[in-house]
């Protein structure tokens, strides 16, 4: 589990909610939120776009081996002469893949964990915690390992096995979001006017909790993203598709003769993250206004 | 006058935010004279404490601060110390005591090593064990009892008002020239905060230490202060002796101050004649709220609590911090759900009552919170909050819609065109009049207030009880009125009842209450409040209470008062004293000994 | 500390514990095909396979099996690895120092280094220094570890021939004595660099972040009202609490840098866990993997217990609630 998501999470879980309104404006504001909203963007848009944006097939020969960068490929080849932007381009979109689909299962199983403990408390609220801790100091690396090493490589199972492990931060804060959220007195004011305990959840609780859930999905993406890469620079990615990790683990053996094949990839994992942790970061800031 | 000790000129402090330049004190000239009290009063944001940081070299450094003017310390400039020169007068010339004793202490260091690194940075050639020992002097001298005893707590092992003593023993262990006081009783109740000043007072006396007292209540300068400067919007608007200012106060802002402050030496105007009969609107029957408390007990929040309230009418609900009023309040709307015991509403039970039925009386009892940051919700339009019983009601539509939401905003003196904004863009007062507006959407007959106005200014505070006052005129509302306030209290109220660890000691008209008052713990509350007359100074006696409130998951046995009563006989401890009217008294309270005392000319049988 | 809090830390550990050794269980019967191929390996013969049968209680109910399962990995049986068919504790046993000794070089000098930085970037607040320290530390935060090694062998090892590009020794290095212990520094470190320079990254930051919210606070205030110098201001007052941060995540930090280790050693050839994991991932010779993931998976929940105890030392609120 890395630093920093880790410790967004605990500034975000003790912040206490309100004084929220017009966020992500406030957030986007700032010249780090403004360069990773950017970043992000970017990525989403050459992962979508991918078939539209690369010249070539990834998997195609097309020119010389190992080819320096040129106007004809500006990041250079490999060593059976594929295009390496055409191979980064086709990594975004395999890193989007896992990035969203991770997302998606870290969403629903976090905060559905996370409303159902901070909601019904009690014996609930105790289990569900002590198996988000379990969660949590389960080393996601190593079980992605064990999983390729039982079930074989695929991105199914990647996002499959990287979902389940990932969402442990997220159902904590969303968790304290709602205790913070229950004792708070527009939800008791809600309450005394008789609301149902539906109309609380949807209409004072989740709002309000919301925010600091997706302050915190950028960063645990950006942990994701980098597992995905090393899995893929040890060789242990879908074999089917083109990754970042997979291109830079080509480069290792010719880091004598062909530096580019080792930066560009490298970057790319590079901006991607840094887009993604400085959005979070800045939404984290503009939450629990410190700094 | 001599040469001042401080002087203050011309002094500048803007702050600067990304993006801007905020003005936090505009021109400030203060003076202050050896062995002179000066209090700064001032409301919240008038820079009265930016204005003391500053003097002493406390404010952040540059870019984010900039401070212009001169501050002269005996003489010496202090703007233009270096570091060292600023450490150096520090703790030593120097003693400050800030607001919150809760925050202000380290949370990880022993409290007796935190007096003693302030004996220590100032004397290097002492061992720590010698500083040790000097600062278990410094705790005792103000009042804590056995500090050798203590010498392994940490701060979160006592309690507020101990904490604010050790701050007081680090303040003065180097026996400083000037003592700064920023707000150093405004966390605390009444009765610890009586405590403080008494050892304030004596410890200035002591040391003859100039004093500068920064305050908002008008009551603690009155008591304290020789000169009062008098601060709005970072500049002072008035400086005056303090009697001549609290005689005849010039500045418009000064008058705003005194008038709008609730007080007890003051006769209160008459509560409006409800029409008769009164019927009864809100009861509670022995009402009792215990909940767990991981890792200590059982808290005894609320226990056996019995009041009414009648048509058109305002409880007063009375008590310090943790004695069950918020708690009880809760209760009553089922936030909280009771122990034992009833709540009826126009005779029916709340308490039993479930699903529909539950709704539909909720419909006739509303809430007013304390916090009003806290209680409107930060991702919804005033228009949308003030609409909303309306609608979880089912009645947006047939009660009028858009039309009655502005009708409402209209009642509590808000624009109703500014119903599509965000709380964010209102201030506290107008927040709470939002919070007024939503509560009194479905015409509910009682109003249950929580501390509404403890969070707001003087003068905005003076607003929001006029209107609370008018609108109880004109709806005909029945008020829970629940306060730590006493004068705030004695304003608005036609009966009074006083809570004290649970249960209610004393209760009866609010005359009854305030004039004639039999309780010991009454007397006590109502002696320790500061009176805003310099003039009197002196001529009231307190009624000191030693102690605080024993933990409410291990109330006493027999009387709860009685640890801290200076009554207490033997059978205090045997008998639970019942509330009911007994021989001399005219109303019902909780003590088997009670007698009537007028504590505004203060005396009694004291020890 | 109070002793019943450490009891009580301790008696956490076994049910994490359990669940990991249950989690393990279940992936060997989940996987496809017979699970006594997932202890065994493929190449045994019948006899073996029966005996391994017998010893894992194979044919006996689930929730024995778990039991035995269970009992032998707490006695360090961890089942036989396919390829090399030895005991997979025996094989991991001999990668382990090197691994062990290439985290915990980076464990200590991003953990030192780190707080470093982001103190001396928390008291220039916002100046120069600290828009610098903060633009690296973003940067280095989010390169991927086989760049971060990539680049140094780049530069530092082919450019600039400072350090050895591969492996812990040179052929022809001394094999013993102080020249044995120079040479493996040498070769330890551009990997313990590229290792440790995302974790000073993040440490940094966090301590960078955790002394500025502690620098606001108002017993600071109290301090420097009291005449306390700067820099006890900082070192005694703001400092022990401003690492609580640093502290909390040290537990997950461990998980992180081991994974990042076997990285970092496919780009350094260092002969530890790395390669070891990845010929088993490669051979699909499960055992090992499984047995390198509960080993890792223990150390962590081991160094969250550690982490525990040290933020109880330092913040006694902890201890006496």
């Amino acid at each position: 589990m890395s630093a920093t998501a880790e410790l967004a999470a605990v500034r975000l879980a003790a912040t206490p909610p309100g004084r929220r309104a017009r966020l992500f404006a406030r957030a986007i504001r700032t010249p780090g939120g403004l360069v990773g909203i950017v970043t992000v963007l970017a990525w989403i848009l050459v992962g979508v776009a991918a078939p539209l944006l690369a010249p070539y097939d990834p998997f195609a020969i097309e020119g010389p081996a190992l080819a320096a960068p040129s106007a004809a490929y500006p990041f250079g080849t490999d060593d059976l002469g594929r295009d390496l932007l055409s191979g980064v381009i086709w990594g975004a979109r395999t890193s989007l893949i896992v990035a969203a689909g991770v997302a998606v299962l870290v969403v629903v199983i976090g905060s559905a964990v996370g409303l159902l403990s901070g909601y019904r408390g009690g014996w609930v609220d105790d289990a569900l915690m002590r198996s988000t801790e379990a969660f949590q100091v389960l080393p996601r690396f190593f079980l992605a390992l064990v999983v390729i090493a039982f079930f074989g490589p695929g991105l199914d199972k990647l996002v499959l096995v990287l979902g389940v492990t990932s969402w442990p931060l997220l159902a904590r804060v969303v968790r304290a979001e709602v205790l913070a959220l229950r004792s708070r007195e527009f939800v008791e004011a809600a309450r005394v006017q008789g609301a149902t305990w539906n109309r609380i959840l949807l209409r004072e609780i989740l709002p309000n909790a919301l925010p600091p859930a997706i302050a915190l999905l950028g960063l645990v993406v950006a942990q994701v993203i980098l597992i995905e890469a090393s899995l893929g620079f040890l060789g242990l990615g879908d074999p089917n598709v083109t990754s970042w990790g997979a291109l830079a683990s080509e480069a290792q053996r010719f880091l004598r003769v062909a530096w580019w094949l080792s930066l560009f990839p490298g970057l790319a994992i590079l901006l991607a993250v840094l887009g993604l942790n400085l959005l979070g970061d800045a939404v984290t800031d503009a939450l629990s206004g410190r700094r | 006058m001599s040469r001042p000790l401080l002087s203050v000129r011309g002094l500048v402090v803007e702050f600067r935010p990304r993006g801007g330049v905020v003005r936090a004190v505009d021109g400030v000239d203060l003076e202050v004279a050896t062995g002179e009290t000066l209090g700064v009063v001032g409301e919240s944001g008038s820079g009265k404490t930016v204005t003391m940081l500053a003097t002493l070299g406390l404010l952040p450094p540059p870019p984010y601060c900039t401070v212009t003017g001169e501050v002269l310390l005996s003489g010496r400039n202090v703007l233009a110390m270096s570091r060292r020169e600023l450490r150096d007068i520090r703790g030593r010339e120097v003693g400050m005591v800030f607001q919150d004793p809760m925050t202000s202490l380290h949370p990880s260091l022993r409290v007796v090593d935190q007096v003693a690194e302030a004996i220590l940075v100032h004397d290097r050639r002492l061992s720590r064990a010698q500083a040790r020992t000097r600062a278990l002097e410094q705790l005792e001298r103000v009042g804590v009892a056995h500090p050798a005893r203590r010498l392994r707590d940490y701060p979160h092992q006592w309690s507020g008002g101990m904490r604010q003593r050790a701050m007081l023993a680090m303040a003065i262990s180097n026996a400083p020239a000037l003592l700064v006081a920023d707000e150093p009783t405004t966390a605390l109740d009444v009765t610890i905060q009586a405590q403080i000043l008494d050892v304030l007072r004596t410890a200035r006396d002591e040391l003859g230490a100039s004093t500068v007292l920064i305050t908002h209540d008008l009551g603690v300068v009155a008591e304290l202060a020789d000169r009062v400067s008098v601060m709005q919007a970072g500049r002072v608007v008035e400086a005056a002796g303090v009697r001549q200012l609290f005689a005849a106060p010039e500045h418009r802002h000064t008058v705003t101050l005194l008038t709008a402050l609730p007080r007890l030496d003051r006769p209160v105007p008459a509560r409006p004649v409800a029409p008769l009969p009164r019927p009864e609107v809100l009861r509670t029957e022995d009402l009792v709220t215990h909940y767990p408390s991981p890792g200590r007990g059982v808290v005894h929040a609320v226990d056996g609590v019995s009041l009414t309230l009648a048509a058109g009418q305002t409880l007063g609900l009375v008590g310090e911090s943790g004695c069950g009023k918020s708690t009880l309040a809760r209760t009553v709307l089922r936030l909280v759900e009771p122990t034992s015991g009833r709540v009826l509403l126009r005779g029916e039970d709340l308490t039993a009552a479930t699903g529909r039925r539950l709704r539909r009386l909720r419909r006739s009892l509303s809430m007013v919170f304390q916090d009003p940051y806290a209680s409107l919700n930060p991702r919804m339009t005033i228009g949308e909050i003030v609409a909303q019983p309306l609608r979880i009601a089912g009645c947006y539509r047939s009660s009028g819609g858009q039309a009655r939401v502005a009708e409402l905003l209209d009642l509590v003196g808000l624009d109703p065109h500014t119903s599509g904004r965000l709380p964010a863009e209102f201030s506290g007062g107008q927040r709470q009049r939002i919070a007024i507006a939503r509560a009194l959407a479905l015409n509910p007959g009682v109003l249950v207030l929580d501390e509404p106005v403890s969070s707001l200014d003087v003068s905005i505070q003076a607003q929001v009880m006029t209107l609370l006052d008018r609108l109880q005129r004109e709806l005909g509302l029945a008020y829970l009125f629940i306060a730590h306030d006493l004068a705030l209290v004695r304003q608005i109220s036609d009966r009074v009842a006083v809570m004290y660890l649970g249960v209610i000691v004393e209760t009866g008209t609010r005359e009854q209450v305030y004039e004639r008052p039999v309780h010991p713990y009454t007397q006590s509350l109502l002696s320790a409040v500061p009176a805003p007359d310099p003039a009197r100074r002196g001529a009231r006696k307190r009624i000191p209470l030693t102690g605080e409130v024993p933990d409410p998951v291990a109330p006493p046995a027999g009387c709860r008062f009685r640890t801290r009563c200076w009554k207490a006989r033997d059978d205090c401890s045997q008998v639970v004293p019942e509330l009911v009217v007994r021989n001399g008294t005219d109303h019902p309270s909780a003590c088997l000994y009670p007698e009537r005392l007028d504590v505004q000319t203060a005396v009694g049988k004291l020890r | 500390m109070t002793r019943r809090y450490v009891l009580r830390r301790l008696a956490q550990v076994i049910p994490t514990t359990a669940a990991i050794l249950v989690l393990g269980f279940l992936l060997i019967h989940l996987a496809p095909g017979d699970p006594v191929l997932a202890l065994a390996g493929q190449n045994g013969d019948a006899e073996y396979y029966a005996f391994v049968r017998e010893k894992f209680g194979l044919d006996e109910s689930l929730p024995s099996q778990l039991a035995t399962y269970a009992g032998n990995v707490v006695r360090g049986d961890l089942g036989t690895s396919y390829v090399q068919g030895r005991p997979v504790s025996q094989v991991i046993g001999e990668r382990l120092p090197a691994t062990l000794l290439l985290t915990s070089t980076a464990l200590v000098v991003s953990t030192a280094v780190g707080i470093g930085v982001g103190v001396f970037a928390a008291t220039r607040r916002r100046r120069w220094p600290d828009v610098t320290v903060s633009l690296t530390t973003l940067t280095l935060y989010a390169a991927p570890v086989f760049l971060l090694g990539q680049l140094a062998i780049l530069l530092l090892a082919l450019r600039l021939g400072w350090f050895p590009v591969q492996g812990m020794t040179d052929a022809d290095g001394p094999a013993t004595g102080i020249g044995h212990v120079l040479d493996v520094a040498h070769h330890l470190a551009l990997p313990a660099l590229a290792l440790a320079s995302q974790e000073i990254a993040a440490v940094a930051r966090l301590s960078r972040i955790g002394l500025l919210d502690e620098l606001a606070r108002d017993h600071i205030r109290t301090a420097r009202a009291k005449g306390v110098s700067e820099r006890a201001v900082v070192l005694r007052h703001a400092l022990r609490r401003a690492l609580l941060p640093v502290v909390t995540v040290l537990g997950g930090r461990v998980g992180h840098l081991v994974a990042g280790a076997i990285v970092v050693e496919v780009v350094f050839g260092w002969p530890g866990l790395g390669r070891l994991l990845v010929t088993a991932m490669q051979n699909r010779d499960a055992p090992i993997v499984l047995g390198v993931f509960l080993l890792v998976a223990v150390t962590v929940v081991v160094a969250n217990l550690l982490t525990d105890l040290v933020y109880a030392f330092l913040d006694p609120r902890v201890r006496y609630r």
